[in-house]
Formats: C-alpha cells, structure tokens, sequence
C-alpha cells in the first residue's frame, strides 16, 4: 500500500516537473494502462474456478453494497448542497 | 460510457481466455496486475501534478475543499453500513469494498491480497457498477439530490472517468471541485481499504 502511494507522488511529482510539456500522451497511456488492468485481472480471476462459480451471487452483494454507497453518498451530498446554498442566500 | 463499456469489456475477455485455458498459467499470476497497477498510478501522479489549475484551486480555496469528500466519505460508510444488513458478510468486510469509492482497480487487488479474491471480486463489480450508475444516472441524481450529488456519486472516478458526464450535467462551474474531490477521495482509498481489512 505504502508502494502504491510512492509510486503516486512520484509520479506527481515528475508532473510538476515537466509541468512545461505538452502531455498529450498521459490520457491515452493511462486509459491503455487501465484496459490491460483489466485484462489481467480477468486473467487471474478466469482460472479461479471457485470464484466464477459463485459469480451471481458476489455480483448480487456488489449491487447491494453500490446502491448502499452511492443512496448514502448522493444523499450526503444533497444535505451539503443544501446548507452551502442556505448560506449564500 | 464507451470508455467504460470497453473496460468491461476488456475484463470479460481475460476472464473467458483464463476459464477457456487459452493463455498460459503465468499469466494468471496476481503480481502481473500489481505491477500494471503501479504504472497506472505512476501515470495518473503525472496527470495530476502536472495540472496546474488544481493546485491553485487547492491553495486558494484551502480546507473547505475537503467538505464534498468529508461528506462522499461519510456518506458511502453510512449507506453500505445499511445494505450490509442484507449481506452475509461482516460490516468491515463491506465497508472495505465501500471504501474503494468507485476505484475498482486499486482497491480489488488490495482486497484480493488483504482478503482473499472473493471479497477482492465483489469490490471490483461493486466499484465498477458505482462508475457506470454514475455516468448512467448523472442527470436524475442532479434532479433528486442537487449538483453536487453526481460528483459525490463518482467518488474517486469524478477526477477522470466519470468528469465528462458530471461536467455536461451540472455544468463547467463545477469541473475542479469535481477533480479536487476526486483527487482527495482517490488519495483516502488505499488508508481507508488497508483499514477496514485490517478487521
């Protein structure tokens, strides 16, 4: 975990170096990262008979716990969109 | 969406590949994925420091920045809290796939390593499907719950993935307050997710 961080800063922190270039590149290099993550992660999950055999039911408790979190987070949000407003007026 | 379609998409395949038998077993291994992760993360460092809109935002603004993420934060430990009452599974166990905050990548491979592959494939459906719920449902959460709601919806993806569709529905005013909070929630996964699996 503590790796992942470091590799991040280092990464902004190359940002701010070569804040003067053009990074066009980044978004396609980054979306390419992102396909091949994907990939990989099937890879390793494909093989994993245990897992693909109860696929219905972890996606079943994924769309539970997603709907708990965005009700949760979109509600939050509301409450602060609301007083900030009541504050401006 | 397409963006996110295409993932998905890219997932299936190495998911058929690997159960069909048709890439070899060293493929399979987890470390593979840790190191792509690593890049990733190398490369999405560089798109933020290198944007130099954001760090004046963060300077001028300061600590009520850190309000809409407080709240998204709060907010998700809150409603999964709830919907683990459905779940046959321990409320630290849920809150852990929660905290990844619509970060599938990152937090399904600390999961996978913190707590075995089976909660590691429920956080990375969980995260996936809190993408694509928010790029799907961006202008009913805008009528519903205000502007900043498709915003806390993303969570870690309203910096890249989902700004587009969160740019169009509550309009350009709002695009860096998206970014910093993307930015700050993104920044909380990995001590949230090392946290809850900590349990």
């Amino acid at each position: 975990m503590l790796k992942v961080m470091a590799v991040m800063l280092s990464g902004i922190l190359a940002g701010c170096l070569f804040r003067r270039r053009s990074r066009a590149w980044l978004p396609f290099v980054i979306s390419g990262f992102v396909y091949l993550l994907l990939l990989f992660l099937g890879f390793s999950i494909g093989g994993n008979a245990l897992i693909m055999d109860r696929l219905p039911d972890l996606g079943t408790e994924a769309l539970l716990l997603t709907a708990g979190a965005v009700l949760g987070s979109v509600t939050a949000a509301g409450l602060i969109y609301k007083w900030i407003m009541r504050r401006k007026a | 969406m397409k963006g996110s379609l295409t993932v998905v998409a890219f997932f299936f395949i190495g998911l058929l590949s690997a159960r069909q038998g048709w890439i070899p077993d060293s493929w399979a291994d987890e470390s593979i994925s840790r190191y792509i992760l690593y890049g990733l993360m190398f490369f999405v460092g560089m798109s933020i420091g290198g944007d130099t809109k954001v760090v004046r935002t963060v300077r001028e603004q300061g600590v009520r920045m850190l309000l809409l993420p407080a709240g998204t934060m709060a907010g998700t430990f809150a409603g999964v809290a709830v919907a683990s009452l459905f779940v046959s599974r321990t409320l630290a166990d849920c809150l852990a796939v929660g905290a990844g905050f619509g970060y599938y990548s990152l937090s399904s491979l600390f999961i996978t390593e913190y707590k075995g592959a089976e909660l590691g494939m429920v956080a990375l459906i969980a995260n996936i499907l809190r993408e694509i719920v928010t790029l799907l449902f961006a202008p009913l959460l805008v009528v519903l719950f205000g502007k900043y709601a498709p915003i806390s919806a993303g969570g870690a993806t309203s910096m890249d993935s989902t700004l587009p569709v969160i740019a169009k529905t509550v309009g350009p005013e709002l695009v860096i307050v998206s970014i910093v909070h993307g930015i700050v929630v993104d920044f909380s996964v990995p001590f949230w997710v090392a946290f809850f699996c900590s349990f």
